[in-house]
């Protein structure tokens, strides 16, 4: 583009890159505040249970959980954490009474959304205990009440765990591009809940 | 003995040669180096005026034809008002610069270059790679610091790039005027690909708030590149300290942050959305940049020609 360009001096070499480095610490700043920004967190107590959610998100107190919190901004479908109690049968082992609590909530969840599909049900460890996790899809076809948008793919995750005597569900549910990154924000947020 | 060159033209000067800092120059573009040049000025100022009565304009068109533009129509609508104010600089600005024009076609590669930039580094890297608008909003403090660190510093130092890597070396570069002429138009560039890209992401957009928008993001980010410009236009011809760049962009980017931040808060009244207060500060944030980068070229200008006739 330039012609006849003309030689830098060092002075001006060394003013480029101090305009380069000047800019580099302040993008550095502003990733470290974006991290503190993400972690920073609030904690909320309901029956029994003190969760720490993320800062910025929304709980809703009238959903008829112990805990349901969301994200405004993670799109058309606001990624949403769930905590509830669930009654557990006492007569079969304390794994196999997990095991038919998710199918249960699996089954009713499959009458309320479109195109619900159960992945996956397994046996994990969550909070140093045995637990069981199902992996599930269904389509969300009005994520926006407002306005007309079209339908998205959620991806949910359940943990059902024992503790204290009750059992437990943390759910996870996201779109389906975001989950990936929300799932392992999502099991720090289930391994920090305090359960009395 | 180092043979004496004019730091524009690299041609050989005498021993009597004239001197800025430790610069040397032929007297032709001594004298070019101080020019006032009115008619950048006024083609700023104009523009602030145009795009004003542009706004107006599209406002009385809303009231009396009342247009109810859907798909297609409604997206091109918006792509044409995204390009209005850039039009209507080069315009004002060929208008009032006729005595020495700068080369059209460096400072329309200049303004493409600010649109590219923008486009792909400057969006991506605020929406995609910080994902401001996921945690910015989580407190007073982390906007104002966010918007400086990352909406300021990645905006004005791509617009400073545009120009102090492509024009800012060649000999049409020949007056201190020069930073703010080129940075505002890499400053309108970028601004330009904001709007079409603000209006494309949104389908199309309410005539009414989108002028607005548009209006704001221009005013803005060609003020604030002006600011960038003013420093780049003195680094060339002075022998500045090796900070002066990296105070032109921080003052820039804090200046943009700030921007973004305020404008933001009083633009939001309760749940709903006032824009024409956004539009009031962009106008008097726009007015005051440029009076005050008039102001501070003229006193240069006139320190310069004490010296010489001192010496």
């Amino acid at each position: 583009m330039a012609n006849n360009k003309k030689k830098v001096s060092p002075r001006d070499r060394w003013a480029d890159w101090a305009v380069v480095g000047v800019v580099i610490v302040a993008l550095l700043l502003g990733w470290a505040l974006k991290v503190s920004a993400e972690n920073k967190t609030l904690s909320y107590s309901n029956e029994g249970v003190t969760v720490h959610y993320p800062a910025g998100w929304l709980l809703d107190e009238k959903a008829g959980f112990i805990v349901k919190v969301s994200d405004p901004n993670s799109g058309l479908f606001r990624t949403t954490y769930i905590v509830q109690q669930e009654l557990l049968d006492t007569g079969v082992s304390e794994m196999a009474a997990l095991t038919s609590l998710v199918n249960n909530v699996s089954l009713s969840r499959a009458q309320t959304t479109t195109a619900y599909k159960l992945f996956q049900v397994d046996e994990v460890q969550v909070r140093g205990k045995s637990a069981v996790k199902a992996t599930y899809v269904y389509v969300e076809t009005k994520p926006d009440p407002f306005r007309e948008t079209v339908p998205v793919v959620v991806e949910g995750m359940d943990y059902a765990f024992v503790e204290g005597g009750k059992a437990y569900i943390f759910t996870l549910l996201a779109a389906e591009p975001d989950f990936a990154v929300a799932e392992g924000r999502f099991v720090a947020f289930l391994e920090s809940a305090e359960i009395r | 003995m180092e043979q004496k060159i004019c730091c524009v033209c690299h041609k050989p000067v005498g021993e009597d040669a004239k001197t800025l800092g430790r610069r040397f120059y032929c007297d032709e573009h001594y004298a070019k180096v101080t020019r006032e040049r009115k008619g950048v000025w006024q083609s700023g100022i104009a523009e602030i005026v145009a795009v004003l009565l542009f706004v107006a304009l599209i406002e009385v068109i809303i009231s009396i034809a009342k247009p109810t533009l859907t798909g297609t129509p409604l997206l091109l609508t918006g792509l044409v008002m995204a390009l209005v104010p850039a039009v209507i600089w080069m315009v004002f600005f060929y208008r009032q610069d006729r005595l020495e024009p700068e080369p059209k076609v460096y400072v329309l590669e200049v303004f493409l270059l600010g649109a590219l930039l923008a486009s792909a580094l400057g969006i991506p890297l605020v929406r995609d790679l910080f994902r401001v608008q996921d945690w910015l909003g989580q407190s007073t403090l982390t906007n104002i610091l966010g918007s400086i660190l990352v909406i300021g510093f990645v905006q004005e130092f791509l617009k400073y790039a545009a120009v102090r890597y492509s024009v800012y070396l060649s000999t049409e570069f020949d007056e201190r005027v020069d930073g703010v002429v080129y940075a505002t138009a890499a400053g309108l560039g970028f601004a330009t690909m904001l709007n079409i890209n603000y209006v494309v992401s949104n389908a199309g957009v309410d005539l009414r708030m989108g002028m607005i928008r548009i209006a704001v993001t221009t005013l803005a980010q060609a003020s604030f590149a002006g600011i960038s410009g003013y420093f780049l236009g003195r680094a060339k011809f002075e022998e500045e300290p090796v900070w002066w760049l990296p105070l032109g962009v921080t003052i820039a980017a804090v200046l943009n942050g700030l921007f973004t931040f305020v404008r933001g808060e009083i633009t939001r009244v309760g749940l709903t959305v006032n824009p024409w207060n956004g539009l009031i500060l962009a106008t008097v944030v726009a007015a005051l940049t440029f009076i005050a980068l008039y102001y501070l070229m003229r006193r240069a200008n006139k320190l310069t020609l004490a010296q010489a006739q001192g010496a």
